[in-house]
């Protein structure tokens, strides 16, 4: 490792990694250029801020199997506060950049092929507000690009954030020369693979940084800084102010991390980022009526880290002249923040996230491998705000708001003319709510008449759950079935054809004294195998033209004198009316007898029939030894499934009731 | 009371596979057909006494044999 020496003070300025040209003294902050094997001073670096950032030079870490080592930084301050671009060393030498704001980390490397002419071109108005614009082929400005559009560099981006950022300082080794105080115009672009970019105005040509997302866990750090000043585990003391509009005493309850302050009193909102306070907007609607959490509520919800109300926003929207209200409140815990929303009495607790989520066919986004479902789209105003912001918050604030729900989450994006902030929700159930707020606070809190946006549906759940229960035992029913029709013998035992001659009056009931007795049997036959078989008895009357054949069965055992008796009835009738023609009933009939013990039988067959006297039809008969029905089969299927038409029409209704 | 709520269909969808089985197992057939002992030997002679027979079978064992 070649040793130099600070060119202001000759302390030792290690310089490690053959991509680093600058360095900044850890002894005076002399920022020199390497010269050969001499140092050149070029300017000074600005005094850090304690950004209680648990990276520190010399961190160590391994990021999807690449080792990397943290060899210097420049820090900046952006509109949430401090932002750090850790320059890493990796294994092979190579030089990379881990960015790292309010908690989240994007491990980036700066793109040196990138085509210069694609640039998208910043001008910047009077107001300060940067306009942001696509180039054509030839480098001309195109059309202005906003958060949330889409434009082509070496892929396709999206912007996500306009921004300014002041270079505070650096310190370490870098491949980049910084100037303390000075204001780098910045684009945050972000694609719909999870990759993240920076588009870095500070120099010209922008530099272009593109990389992914990480979360801490994925960075496997060693070697972070003591954890009693780390970023994550030291709580940082409420301040005291005065509020510029009544005079009223607040409490700034994190004061490192809020930039506005709204008194709760008389709605002046203060910029709280600087020791003075200035007023910045003030809200004449001062109301906390609806206010479910008040300033200061601290929130355990399960599986997250205890968090406090620190801010609260009412909001409203205006649909086909119908007015929405519902209420926002910023949470903060050590080591970022999210938001829980109260709408109509049902609470969802959004994280921010990172990237932009995947269109999908069927106006679907995909998040993490989930498919949310569009919802809403609308305009939301401020009209309250109570306590501290991590922006300039100001009344009347307006964004575009869209909803994708896939209970119980969400993803909703909020757009302003800076910004494009996605964030996800997960709905928060009544009881669960309720246990994780001070008693005296959760007393207050109303159990929802409405249904929640994202609120898992009972009935779709039981619904999937009752259709796969119904699937799996159609199919076994169906395996089962089929085995036993391959199974079942078929034996025909008896087969025989008949006359029938009416020899009563018409409609005579068998066994009044007016009904002529026409019974007759059929010769023994054997019904052979086992005594849990069944036997079933086919008439069919094949001539049977709008008329019915009765018969009285009885299957004797000629052996036991055991008979089994049944009522058969063919009756086939048909015709026009109104030009329509119509028939109903069947030439045959069949009765199936179970567990019938083998041995000789005959057959005892007595009829009863509409036709005149004198004609009559012929039948025959057949008896068969184990037949398998498929009735059960099909009675059954249906059966199981007639309850799941309740259930997707109760699903349907309480989907249609959400809110 | 959910949880209950829960098991409704559970328990439904098992009667209907103790249906299904049980009707599986008769082959689909019916077991609910007449079942008339000690009938005489001459019906196969005058198959009309089947009738009789039972008449008077029914009359003597109103509930059965």
């Amino acid at each position: 490792m070649p040793e130099l020496s600070c060119p202001n003070c000759g302390a030792p300025v290690p310089i490690e990694n053959k991509a680093s040209v600058y360095a900044v003294c850890s002894s005076c902050k002399t920022l020199s250029v390497k010269k050969d094997v001499a140092l050149e001073k070029i300017g000074l670096a600005g005094e850090l801020s304690d950004d209680h950032s648990i990276v520190q030079i010399g961190t160590e870490g391994d990021y999807k199997g690449r080792h990397f080592r943290v060899l210097g930084r420049i820090q900046l301050r952006f509109e949430l506060g401090f932002w750090n671009e850790w320059h890493v060393a990796e294994g092979d030498g190579s030089s990379a950049w881990l960015g790292e704001a309010q908690g989240s980390y994007y491990y980036t490397k700066i793109e040196t092929g990138v085509d210069h002419e694609k640039l998208p071109l910043l001008e910047t108005e009077d107001s300060g507000e940067i306009r942001v614009y696509s180039t054509t082929s030839e480098g001309n400005r195109k059309e202005r690009i906003r958060p949330g559009d889409t434009f082509t560099l070496d892929k396709d981006w999206t912007l996500k954030e306009v921004m300014t950022a002041t270079c505070v300082g650096g310190e370490g080794e870098l491949p980049l020369s910084f100037e303390t105080g000075y204001t780098a115009p910045l684009l945050d672009l972000a694609n719909e693979d999870g990759l993240f970019g920076t588009l870095d105005y500070s120099d010209s040509p922008a530099l272009f940084f593109s990389g992914t997302f990480a979360t801490l866990e994925e960075l496997h750090l060693t070697n972070i800084r003591q954890e009693e000043v780390a970023y994550n585990q030291t709580p940082i003391p409420a301040k005291s102010l005065q509020c510029l509009g009544c005079g009223a005493s607040l409490n700034q309850l994190s004061p490192g991390f809020s930039k506005s302050i709204a008194c709760e009193y008389c709605g002046t909102v203060m910029d709280a980022e600087n020791e003075e306070l200035k007023i910045i907007s003030k809200f004449e609607d001062i109301s906390k009526k609806d206010v479910k959490l008040p300033l200061g509520t601290k929130i355990k919800l399960p599986k997250l880290p205890e968090s406090q109300v620190i801010g609260v926003l009412k909001k409203s929207t205006e649909v086909d002249g119908d007015t929405y209200t519902w209420t926002d409140y910023l949470l903060r815990y050590q080591g970022g923040y999210s938001w829980l929303n109260e709408n109509a009495d049902n609470w969802t607790y959004f994280e921010p996230l990172p990237g932009v989520p995947k269109w999908a066919a069927g106006l679907k986004r995909v998040f993490d491998k989930k498919a949310y479902k569009w919802f809403s789209s609308s305009d939301s105003k401020t009209d309250l705000a109570l306590g501290e912001f991590y922006w300039k918050v100001s009344a009347g604030e307006k964004a575009e708001i869209e909803d994708y729900i896939a209970p119980p989450n969400m993803i909703s994006s909020e757009k302003t003319s800076q910004e494009i902030f996605w964030s996800k929700g997960t709905f928060i159930p009544f009881d669960v709510m309720r246990k994780s707020l001070p008693l005296d606070v959760a007393s207050t809190l109303q159990k929802p008449e409405v249904v929640g946006v994202c609120e898992p549906n009972p009935f779709k759940i039981r619904f999937k759950r009752n259709f796969w229960v119904a699937l799996a035992l159609t199919a076994l029913f169906l395996i089962v079935q089929i085995h036993g029709c391959v199974k079942a013998k078929n034996q025909t035992v008896f087969k025989g054809s008949f006359n029938y001659t009416q020899t009563s009056a018409q409609n005579t009931d068998i066994g009044t004294p007016s009904f002529r007795d026409n019974s007759f049997v059929t010769d023994v036959f054997e019904i052979p195998g086992d005594p849990s078989e069944n036997v079933e008895i086919q008439i069919e009357a094949p001539n049977l033209d709008n008329r019915y054949l009765y018969f009285s069965t009885a299957l004797i055992n000629a052996d036991t004198d055991t008979a089994y008796d049944i009522g058969m009835e063919t009756s086939y009738y048909h015709g026009v009316d109104d030009g329509e023609s119509w028939s109903e009933g069947s030439k045959s009939d069949s009765k199936a007898l179970a567990e019938i013990p083998p041995g000789k039988y005959y057959l005892r067959l007595e009829s009863q029939s509409d036709y005149l006297p004198g004609t009559g039809s012929e039948y025959k008969v057949t008896v068969l030894r184990d037949v398998m029905s498929s009735a059960p089969f099909f009675l059954f299927s249906i059966l199981l499934w007639l309850p799941l038409i309740y259930t997707y029409f109760r699903s349907y209704l309480f989907e249609s009731r959400r809110e | 009371m959910n949880f209950l709520k829960a098991l409704v269909y559970p328990i439904f969808a098992a009667s209907m596979g103790f249906g299904f089985f049980a009707n599986y197992r008769l082959g689909g057939a019916s077991d609910e057909f007449e079942e008339i002992n000690q009938v005489p030997k001459t019906v196969r002679q005058n198959p009309g006494i089947y009738r009789s027979h039972y008449a008077w079978f029914t009359r003597n064992f109103p509930g059965g044999k």
